[in-house]
């Protein structure tokens, strides 16, 4: 039975009385026909004029409808409208940036509608944890999104996509444009502490945690508030050391008495925002020759995976390029023209883009949205069903992400002291591309972008050569499911007047189902070398196999809380008590086979070779006491006090207790007499404080146990891998809670009227007793130390929101919101006595980085020369730097030694010579900071207007200063010589080009911490920006059209996301680029990744 | 009845939440903890995996080959175009000074002790904890000479161990030489698969290994007779157990031991690692194969004798070395059954060698031109240890105490010579001098500070065991880095001897004096060269972060020699 609710109401109207029923019914008929006698014969007519309630101006485009009827009109310019009711009792008069207004006509004829802005409404009902607070009466720091603006007519999959820039102090990034994954959110600072996952703020959808943003529609969603400061958090105990993300669902209002059908789709083409270049084919060798050469300047020919370089190969590209660039000669390579074999060697001249083999232009998303609402006086229900399709950007085999949606709400009050409620999300998230014949961190993005521009991405005799493209062109489909169901059941319990009880029952279990089903590749393989061209399946045996992964988890969540309100006088009092108990499981297992029989059918049945399982488990719960007393006098004082007793199981049994206390006050200085005289233009202020300790056990399971994990030893015996057990490590017994503090102090102000508003917040949160590594002990210990209740890591920042909305006289509606927000983390305490600059020390602000100020390129003149002005050698063949120039030997080697076109760093200390000192904070030599990789000063801005039902609106994000030493070819020329130099890189230091960007070429031996690229100041990545991610043109339908084709209403728009953007980038790298996962086994991956997109879109929206 | 029904949801609640008393209890389900962990033998020989990967390297893994071929690339064999150069600057951190492969020990040595297990295994599995145990010391001997010693587990509590001064490298290596004698005493004569398990003759044949190195060391090193002797004697004895326990002989094939895609069952091998495709392979038998290749010097082809048994400076045998064809007739056999009988020269062969001399001793030939022949797919077992070090180590240490025989030579030398495919001349001592076919002989080329016989052996060792990673080592406890040395020693920076002009399309070859024939130079770049100017090389540079976290403590760890 789904639905228990309803059916449980139908029982109970069945059992009133027979006559009684029957005796409505006949009213109820004759009412029915005698108003529809009467519409007909006297069809009443209403005329009235609409105003804005805080201008007084009329307003124009407004839509007036009547009853149930769905007939309907809009204001004029002057505000006025005429409709005929034909029977209905009540209007209902609403607009954008109003609260809507349902009146009952009576006999009126006439009427006057003030409409309130909505923006200005201080009586907004704001979402906090366990209940809801009027935003006047907020003391703690909360931001609310409009979720109607914030991810209306977005092309966006998913609700932290949309977030991104519109909440103060939220930080989302994507570190690639790779479709179906989830955005990385932090709430004020990063890390938080220097365990566990960083500062992710606990994701709550209708007060149970979430797994993932990406699986819930954004169309679903009711209301988003943001639970900052500890104050605010707490309540929701130890993982909500964070803040959280509150989100309810729709379930449907009570007592409108209709039903309403609503359906809106976006149709959206995406295409990529910056992919590498690899530079031009003579060029790069060219290049490449210059680093190698350096190495061995006698050297005339290299190789790379079996496709060789020398001087007449760079002819023969050239020659290439002059007679046959810019023809289309089709993917067959010509032997002689396009590639030969000399000398047994197998040089490649023709040019292929790699990027443009393998990527396409525009790319397809739909998404569309089918919800039922309907309510009658004690029942309301939404039913919300979603699709969502994307397409990646491969042009073969391309992947592809689908999401499936539905969810069910219901809300019925049972008896006039008990509501009932239910709730069910279904979730199915499909993503599919093509197998990898690597690991995920070399994922054909990495290969793509790794070979010189000749590498060969034609056929030669109508076959493929061993490519990224070949690969992923033979692939099979992998497939990564991943299924969510969540029911809750719930109850409020109204006990006495003023004094409810909430109960709520959440069961959901998700799981992620994986698939790979891999073979081998058969191309021209030419990578052994040796001139030969092999067609043969090349790839390792250990890839034909398949693969079945599976995770699941399970997690319930009970929660009972009691709440009273009380009003005596002036003193508004509210007291609420309860507790939550959650436990988690968690299982996962893989099996593997090798060794397919056909590699059409991936199934372990259908394999022949040697099988592999694995699996993990986990569990733990917690389990917490809560209470809150909110008190207000005149509306005027305001406090708030929260206490949270926590349990849980992170920690060993007699540390598992601790108790956690807040309080928040505010201050509304505009109910003040004294403010009256400035309340013209500030007509309200309130000063908030705040202060709250939270619980954190995210700080890793079983830390406190001395575990033995399995893994492969690597011996094999008799074609076994030999299982072993990991050292057990030193752990201290009485590790508990980390406890994060946050001092917040807020004021809220509005002015002009209500128009503009400002929200500021500083605060500063500590993470104190943090976990770690305390004191660095020598090597002697033999393994890592204990990780002790010891650090503490400070974060400070601030946060600024405006918000305004003005009507103009022309009906012009506009409305601006801009958010500001900026920290800094600093570890504040820090047992290090080394301070390594490479390691955690007192005084550290994270994302430091220190390198060397770059002075320029070295010239001949820093060199000793003999009469002729060449450069002399000594007796290694080295050249001498004159007396004076700050030597750089710490980073010569054998063969290589700093010369002109190199690049200089600036001795700072003025010792004569560049070095690290010791690395330490005490001993640097030439180091400085010379970047941070924080994002600071992130902020978001939001412009919309609308007029006569044509809405613009324009979001802007930003990050104001980000820096990274990045590492890889991308950024780093010469990082492996032989391997692809990017057409950015070409400007490099030569004699005729001494005011180049780029050193002279180097082999920087795979690191960027050598030689030439050092951390330096002249490299290092700016990766601040703004971008224009949203741009929307919309049109409202007028309501007089539409209501003909019985709509309500019905809107259709033009939306683009991340239009553009204005950089610092001299690296073709898209700003908001990080490391992937998988991305940080090798950071030599760095940049050559899935690409952003740019995304165009259109989208209708009705409702019935 | 609203009041009861809440009192009813309530007392639900209570009893739901109230009776759990342990709902917070969530031990691990995946992963045992040590407190419970060591209460079977199955258990303890599981942990015990752990050691033999790290120890026994074989040819590593994927892209890697473990310590042969390249593995010890500094030294008189190789010649590449860059060799490689000694350590220049003291490491800010890391170098090497790691701790937790002792611990690892340790804690093994110390559960092994209270486990319900029968006394007989207790005893076997301290003995195989202190193997391994002695394994890791002698490697940071190797490394930086005085290191502390640690004959428990070191906790964060014990700071006066924690902080402990570096032992001196006699009383380390003494306790290592307990270890070793301990194991050699009750590590069982058999403990499973055999050749894949470590057994008492295994331990024997690391310590015959590790105690002529110490031996050997002291004796040049130190000069002190007494401990060098004592170290000596323990590797000959440790040698002589394995010769006597008759368990192991000479295989026919020598190249065999390095290429066979299956070593079970080699008498000759005490150890080998197992390779098996899709689960663990190297790529060792591509790179000898495929890929151009750093080639052997001129040095180290001359090291090989003639076929007659007479070094080639006597030899009448001896053709020169003007043609690829010449240097391999008439020689010991092993030179063809390591390198390849052609010359392969960078612009005519793609898998051309830095010197012209190739190598082939790790080639299979079966698989050469399969996938698993190519790329790090390769599947060959590698030998870990093998009988003919210990004959060699036996020989060795018998004439560095000065009381080798010809039954001695007997039993280890010639019994290599005897091999099926070698069948060289026996080497003779006479009066102390070597002799072939009761001839006395000096080999020209001897360095003239390394007695004849000394001498012999140690060409016997370097022929025998070339490129399977000893040669460093070697010349490291003989104190003759000097040998290493590209200008001092030049022909170990010579190749082979070309005439440029039978090589059309040579490419990148330096010949000696830019002459039109002449050796090949591998490395000719002035400030390629590897000079061996300072004897700090001996041993590294400790890091100095760990050096200032003693200071910090107002302790002192002392920095090597020369490395201050």
């Amino acid at each position: 039975m789904p639905f228990p609710i309803p059916c449980y109401m139908i029982k109970k109207s069945k059992n009133q009385s027979k006559n009684k029923h029957m005796r409505n019914f006949r009213i109820f008929t004759w009412l029915m026909l005698f108003s529809f006698l009467t519409a007909y014969a006297s069809a009443q007519t209403i005329t009235g004029e609409v105003h804005d309630k805080s201008t007084g101006l009329p307003v124009a485009g407004a839509s007036v409808v009547a009853g149930k009827n769905q007939q309907g009109t809009s204001t004029d310019a002057e505000g006025k409208f005429t409709l005929d009711l034909k029977g209905q009792k009540t209007i209902t008069i609403s607009f954008i940036g109003y609260r809507a207004q349902t009146i009952t006509i009576g006999d009126r004829l006439y009427l006057k509608v003030d409409l309130e802005p909505e923006s200005s409404n201080l009586d907004q009902v704001v979402v906090v944890g366990y209940g809801t607070q009027k935003k006047a009466n907020l003391t703690g720091a909360v931001a609310t999104v409009d979720v109607e603006r914030t991810l209306g007519s977005r092309p966006v999959t998913d609700v932290s996509r949309g977030l991104q820039g519109a909440v103060a102090g939220l930080t989302i990034t994507t570190p690639t444009g790779e479709i179906g994954t989830n955005p990385a959110i932090r709430l004020r600072g990063l890390s938080g502490s220097l365990n566990g996952g960083g500062a992710r703020p606990l994701i709550l959808v209708d007060n149970v945690e979430f797994p993932s943003l990406q699986m819930i529609n954004p169309d679903d969603i009711e209301s988003i508030s943001v639970l900052k400061d500890a104050a605010s958090a707490s309540i929701y105990g130890s993982r909500a050391a964070w803040g959280v993300i509150l989100i309810t669902t729709k379930s449907g209002k009570k007592g409108a008495e209709r039903s309403k059908i609503n359906y809106s789709t976006n149709l959206s083409w995406a295409k990529p925002t910056t992919t590498p270049t690899i530079a031009d084919a003579a060029d790069g060798a060219e290049m490449a020759f210059k680093a190698l050469q350096r190495t061995n300047p006698n050297l005339t020919v290299f190789g790379v995976v079996g496709m060789y370089f020398d001087q007449e190969a760079i002819q023969k590209m050239r020659d290439w390029q002059a007679q046959y660039g810019g023809q289309d000669l089709g993917p067959e390579m010509v032997e002689g023209r396009d590639f030969e074999i000399r000398s047994g060697r197998l040089f490649f001249y023709r040019p292929w883009d790699a990027g443009e083999m393998f990527l396409r232009t525009w790319t397809p998303q739909q998404i569309h949205n089918l919800t039922f609402t309907g309510s009658s006086k004690r029942t309301s229900y939404n039913l919300n069903l979603g699709y969502l399709n994307q397409e990646g950007v491969l042009k073969v085999n391309p992947d592809k992400f689908d999401r499936y949606n539905i969810n069910l709400g219901i809300n019925s009050s049972v008896t006039d002291w008990f509501d009932a409620r239910a709730k069910a999300i279904l979730v199915r998230t499909i993503k599919t591309r093509p197998y990898y014949y690597s690991s995920e961190t070399y994922d054909p993005w990495y290969y793509l972008y790794r070979w010189p521009k000749t590498y060969p991405y034609g056929t030669f005799e109508g076959k493929p050569f061993r490519s990224a493209v070949t690969e992923v062109q033979q692939a099979k489909m992998s497939e990564y499911a991943e299924n969510l169901t969540r029911v809750a059941v719930g109850g409020t319990f109204k006990i006495l007047p003023g004094l409810t009880v909430d109960a709520d029952y959440t069961y959901a279990r998700n799981s992620d189902n994986t698939h790979h089903t891999g073979g081998y590749v058969t191309a021209w393989d030419f990578w052994a070398g040796g001139g030969m061209l092999n067609y043969r399946p090349y790839t390792a045996a250990t890839y034909d196999r398949v693969i079945y992964q599976s995770s699941w988890d399970q997690r319930s969540t009970f929660k009972a809380f009691a709440t009273y309100v009380k009003t005596i006088q002036d003193h508004d009092l509210k007291v609420m008590a309860g507790t939550d108990v959650e436990s988690y499981e968690y299982w996962y297992q893989s099996s593997e086979r090798r060794g397919l029989l056909d590699p059409n059918f991936g199934e372990p049945a259908l394999a022949t070779g040697d099988q592999f399982v694995g699996g993990d488990r986990a569990h733990w719960a917690t389990l917490g006491y809560f209470g809150r007393i909110n008190y207000s006098w005149k509306k005027k004082l305001l406090l708030e006090l929260n206490g949270r007793f926590d349990g849980s199981s992170h920690f060993p049994r007699n540390d598992q207790w601790a108790f956690f206390p807040s309080v928040s006050a505010g201050y509304v200085l505009s109910e003040e007499a004294f403010m009256d005289q400035v309340s013209r233009v500030m007509s309200y202020l309130k000063l908030r404080g705040s202060w709250g300790s939270v619980g954190n056990h995210d700080v890793g399971a079983n830390r406190f146990l001395s575990v033995m994990s399995s893994s492969n030893s690597g011996w094999i015996m008799n074609g076994t891998n030999m299982l072993t057990m990991g050292t057990p490590g030193l752990v201290s017994p009485t590790l508990t809670w980390e406890t994060v503090t946050t001092l917040d102090f807020g004021l809220d102000a509005r002015f002009l009227n209500n128009k503009l508003g400002l929200t500021f917040d500083w605060y500063k949160r500590v993470t104190s007793d943090m976990i770690g590594a305390g004191v660095t002990l020598p090597s002697t210990l033999g393994t890592s130390p204990p990780v002790r209740n010891y650090g503490e890591l400070t974060t400070t920042g601030y946060e600024i929101s405006i918000d305004f909305n003005h009507r103009f006289n022309n009906g012009i509606n506009f409305n601006a919101t801009a958010v500001f927000s900026d920290f800094t983390e600093e570890i504040t305490r820090f047992a290090n006595t080394s301070k390594l600059l490479s390691s955690n020390f007192e005084g550290k602000r994270l994302g430091d980085i220190w390198g060397y100020e770059t002075d320029r390129f070295f010239t001949k003149d820093d060199f000793v020369q003999d009469a002729n002005g060449n450069l002399v050698t000594d007796a290694n063949g080295k050249w001498i730097m004159k007396d004076g120039v700050p030597t750089q030997k710490q980073w010569e080697a054998s063969w290589f030694f700093y010369g002109p076109g190199d690049i200089k760093y600036r001795d700072l200390n003025g010792d004569g010579k560049i070095d690290f000192g010791a690395n330490s904070l005490d001993d640097h030599g030439d180091l400085r900071v010379i970047g941070n990789s924080t994002p600071r000063y992130q902020y978001g801005l939001r412009l919309s207007a609308e007029w006569k039902g044509v809405e613009l609106s324009l979001f802007i994000q930003g990050v104001g200063k980000r820096n990274l030493w990045p590492n890889g070819p991308l950024v780093i020329p010469g990082y492996r010589p032989g391997e692809a130099w990017y057409q950015h890189q070409l400007d490099y230091w030569t004699e005729e080009n001494p005011n180049a960007y780029y050193p002279r070429p180097t082999d920087a031996g795979q690191s960027n911490n050598t030689r030439n690229f050092l951390p330096q100041t002249k490299y290092l990545l700016n990766l601040a920006y703004t971008r224009l991610k949203n741009l929307t043109v919309a049109y409202n339908l007028p309501i007089k059209m539409i209501s003909k084709a019985k709509m309500q209403s019905a809107r259709i728009y033009f939306s683009g996301e991340n239009l553009f953007e204005i950089d610092h980038l001299k690296v073709p790298i898209d700003p908001e680029v990080d490391y992937t996962t998988a991305g940080l086994n090798d950071p030599n991956t760095f940049g050559r990744v899935y690409p952003y997109r740019r995304t165009l879109s259109f989208g209708l929206q009705v409702s019935f | 009845m609203r009041i009861k029904i809440c009192s009813l949801l309530l007392a639900v609640f209570v009893v739901l939440v109230g009776c759990k008393k342990d709902f917070l209890e969530r031990l691990p389900q995946d992963q045992l903890t040590d407190d419970t962990y060591w209460n079977s033998e199955n258990n303890i020989r599981t942990f015990a995996w752990g050691f033999y990967p790290a120890y026994f390297t074989g040819y590593g893994s994927g892209f890697t080959w473990g310590k042969y071929f390249s593995g010890q690339s500094l030294n008189d064999d190789f010649a590449p175009s860059a060799p490689a150069q000694f350590t220049q600057n003291v490491p800010a951190s890391g170098g090497g000074w790691t701790f937790s492969w002792v611990r690892k020990a340790n804690i093994f040595i110390d559960r092994v002790q209270r486990a319900p297990i029968p006394e007989e295994a207790i005893r076997h599995w301290i003995g195989i904890g202190r193997f391994f145990r002695a394994l890791e010391y002698h490697d940071l001997v190797k490394r930086f000479g005085d290191v502390p010693w640690f004959g428990r587990e070191v906790t964060d509590a014990d700071e006066e161990l924690l902080y402990k001064p570096r032992d001196p490298r006699t009383l380390v290596m003494d306790s290592v030489l307990k270890d070793f004698q301990y194991a050699a005493e009750n590590v069982r004569a058999s403990d499973g698969t055999e050749g894949l398990t470590v057994n008492k003759y295994v331990v024997l044949a690391y310590m015959s290994r590790i105690m002529l190195f110490e031996g050997t060391w002291q004796k040049y090193h130190h000069n002190n007779t007494t401990k060098a002797n004592e170290y000596l004697e323990a590797a000959k004895w440790a040698a002589n157990e394995v010769i006597s326990s008759g368990k192991y002989i000479v295989a026919d094939d020598y190249r065999g031991l390095f290429s066979s895609l299956s070593l079970a069952g080699n008498k000759e091998v005490l150890l080998y690692r197992e390779y098996a495709t899709g689960l663990l392979t190297h790529s060792l038998n591509s790179y000898v194969n495929k890929e151009p290749q750093t080639g052997a010097s001129k040095n180290a082809i001359e090291s090989y004798l003639a076929a007659d048994g007479k070094p080639i400076g006597l030899s009448n045998l001896y053709q020169g070395d003007k043609t690829i064809a010449d240097v391999m007739t008439d020689r010991d056999p092993r030179l063809y059954e390591t390198f390849v009988q052609e010359l392969r020269l960078n612009g005519v062969a793609t898998n051309y060698s830095t010197s012209g001399y190739a190598v082939h001793k790790f080639l299979n030939e079966s698989i050469k031109e399969l996938p698993e022949g190519s790329s790090s797919l390769n599947p060959t077992d590698a030998p870990v240890i093998r009988y003919a070090e210990v004959l060699l180590n036996y020989a060795e240490a018998a004439a560095e105490l000065g009381n080798l025989t010809q039954a001695d030579l007997d039993k280890t030398i010639n019994k290599l010579r005897d091999r099926a495919d070698v069948q060289m001349p026996h080497l003779q001592v006479i009066g102390g001098q070597p002799a072939v076919n009761d001839e006395v002989y000096d080999d020209p080329a001897r360095d003239p500070s390394v007695p004849s016989m000394i001498w012999e052996i140690r060409r016997e060792r370097r022929v025998e065991l070339m490129m399977e990673g000893f040669r460093l080592d070697d010349l490291k406890r003989w104190k003759k880095l000097e040998y290493t040395d590209t200008q001092g020693n030049p022909d170990i920076n010579r190749g082979a001897w070309i005439v440029a002009a039978d090589y059309p399309g040579l490419k990148d070859v330096k010949i000696e004096n830019d002459e039109d024939e002449g050796y090949i130079i591998p490395a000719w770049k002035p400030e390629t060269q590897r000079l061996f100017t300072d004897p700090k090389v001996y041993l590294e540079p400790l890091p100095l972060d760990q050096i200032k976290l003693y200071k910090d403590k107002g302790k002192e760890l002392t920095q090597n020699p020369g490395w201050e």
